[in-house]
């Protein structure tokens, strides 16, 4: 009987795992059988380099969407990597137990925080900030930039860590022995040694990035143009279908969908990227 | 009488409030080899570590009484601790080669006290793997990675990093406790060709690698020196019971 129970749980448990590949491959195949047939129909290179989105006038480029994705993104690595690695650096080599037991939980918390407060705090303070100093509506890439940044923090904070602990400790002993300072050991053998993991979070951090949508509609003020300052609007492809996916028909919603094909196609190649990293440095 | 490099006084250490050396008082002369035996827990390695200050790490370390090198105590506040460590190397039990390749492991010492020229520090490597008796193993593939070397090749390219610095002292903590007996013969032979240049501390739990390098050596038990005297006097007559109930493995 007690076998039988085993069993059972056993092959539920099973189910339950492979019910999240499910997962996975229906909006994979959703969004793809939406999507594709719209590709197929007005062309894969004319939808990217597109630089005009007017769905009234069956005009679907999503080249301004693809740009402000980019630059919103690398701006929040810009912001957010070297604030991340070195409060990673910190909290490992420097910081003493007590203090890495009141930070550690407070970057845990950050993550906890719903994006929709982040892009809140985005528009009330951080946008009037940039609006009075730069000039602008101050909804732009630089606030967005600041903003995801912010957000991707504790990935690439705990990812990072997670590397440098992970290195054998007689690395540093071995490099403080030759007379080699804590700041030299860091820079000279640690982070040259945590590299793979530290780029693989950062990689990560990136994904949630690009694929961030609330905070980014309530900051970067949407505007369809392909943006030649800091201080512009942009529109993401994450923001264009959640702004438009409420009311867009027939044409429309597909390429809206194809839009979602993009978007996937730029995560999984960065989530492969980070998977290839981070098993060539278990090797 | 040869010249003193190092002389301990009444060194004293605590982890916490555990005491592991006790009140230990001893010298080391210029240009030997000394060995310390004695079974495990018994203060051996917290002693190197006294001695380049890789003890400051530790957390709940204290240690009272003087050491002092050249005549010069390392535990005043003026006494640079990198400066100290470079003049004192150390070679790890386990070899600690850096995720790097061979000639950056040896450039990595030189380089972290301002040397770049590439030609100098190729200099310095083939120099300091020459002593290593490496070289002619690795003069081809200075670019493989380190890890990638056996543990003897690594553990003698750990000798030749620490030479590399150009240290004074040596220390060696159980250099061959993972290697196989043609590894350990030559880093053997490399220690005493090194004797030459460097003073040497050796600390081994084989006994007979104690008789065969050492020109004296050291006994310890439960942190204090029960026996310190010429290896081959205090391998043949022993004055201390405990001393001749370890060599003679009636213990440990």
């Amino acid at each position: 009987m007690n076998k039988f129970i085993e069993t059972i749980i056993e092959k539920s448990i099973i189910l339950i795992a492979f019910s999240t590949v499910a997962v996975l491959f229906l909006i994979a195949f959703f969004i793809f059988k939406e999507g594709i047939p719209f590709l197929a129909q007005y062309g894969l290179p004319g939808f990217l380099t597109g630089s005009t989105w007017l769905p009234g006038e069956d005009k679907f480029g999503i080249l301004p969407m693809i740009i402000g994705s980019i630059y919103v993104t690398l701006g929040a690595l810009i912001v957010g990597v070297p604030l991340g690695v070195g409060s990673a650096i910190f909290l490992v080599e420097f910081a003493n137990k007590r203090i890495r037991n009141i930070i550690k939980p407070a970057i845990e918390l950050l993550a906890g925080i719903p994006s929709v407060v982040y892009g809140f705090i985005g528009i009330m303070v951080l946008a009037p900030w940039v609006r009075i100093n730069f000039g602008g509506s101050g909804l732009s890439i630089l606030t967005a930039s600041i903003v995801l940044g912010i957000m991707i923090l504790p990935t690439i904070i705990s990812i990072t860590m997670d590397s440098l602990t992970a290195l054998p400790s007689v690395y540093k002993e071995g490099s403080i022995a030759l007379g080699a300072t804590t700041w030299q050991t860091v820079i000279m053998v640690l982070l040259p040694g945590a590299k793979s993991g530290i780029l693989a979070g950062i990689i990560l951090g990136m994904g949630r990035a690009i694929g961030e949508t609330m905070a980014v509609i309530m900051i970067t003020g949407n505007a369809i143009r392909i943006p030649t300052s800091l201080y512009d609007s942009v529109r993401t492809m994450t923001s264009n279908i959640a702004l438009e996916m409420g009311y867009a028909l027939g044409i429309h919603r597909s390429a809206l969908f194809a839009n979602a094909v993009v978007l996937f196609g730029f995560i999984m190649i960065l989530n492969t990227i980070a998977i290839l990293i981070i098993n060539k440095r278990s090797k | 009488m040869l010249k003193v490099k190092i002389k301990v006084d009444n060194l004293n250490v605590y982890y916490g409030n555990k005491q592991v050396i006790k009140d230990v008082n001893m010298n080391v002369s210029d240009h030997e080899i000394l060995s310390i035996i004695g079974p495990s827990k018994s203060g051996k390695s917290t002693l190197l570590h006294v001695i380049n200050r890789l003890i400051d790490n530790v957390p709940g370390a204290k240690v009272t009484g003087q050491v002092c090198i050249d005549g010069k105590n390392i535990y005043l506040d003026s006494v640079n601790v990198n400066d100290l460590r470079k003049k004192v190397g150390i070679i790890f039990a386990t070899p600690v080669p850096l995720p790097m390749s061979i000639f950056n492991n040896l450039a990595y010492g030189p380089r972290l006290h301002g040397i770049t020229n590439r030609e100098k520090l190729l200099d310095i490597a083939e120099n300091c793997l020459r002593a290593s008796s490496l070289w002619d193993e690795v003069k081809s593939r200075l670019d493989m990675s380190a890890l990638r070397l056996s543990g003897g090749q690594q553990q003698r390219l750990c000798l030749a990093r620490a030479l590399t610095v150009e240290p004074e002292i040596i220390l060696f903590d159980e250099p061959c406790s993972g290697l196989d007996p043609i590894s350990t013969s030559k880093v053997e032979s490399t220690m005493r060709e090194l004797k030459k240049n460097y003073t040497l501390i050796l600390i081994t739990n084989n006994t007979k690698q104690a008789a065969r390098v050492s020109d004296r050596t050291a006994f310890f038990l439960f942190g204090e020196l029960i026996e310190i005297g010429e290896t081959k006097r205090l391998f043949t007559a022993p004055k201390d019971k405990r001393t001749k109930d370890y060599i003679t493995g009636k213990f440990g």
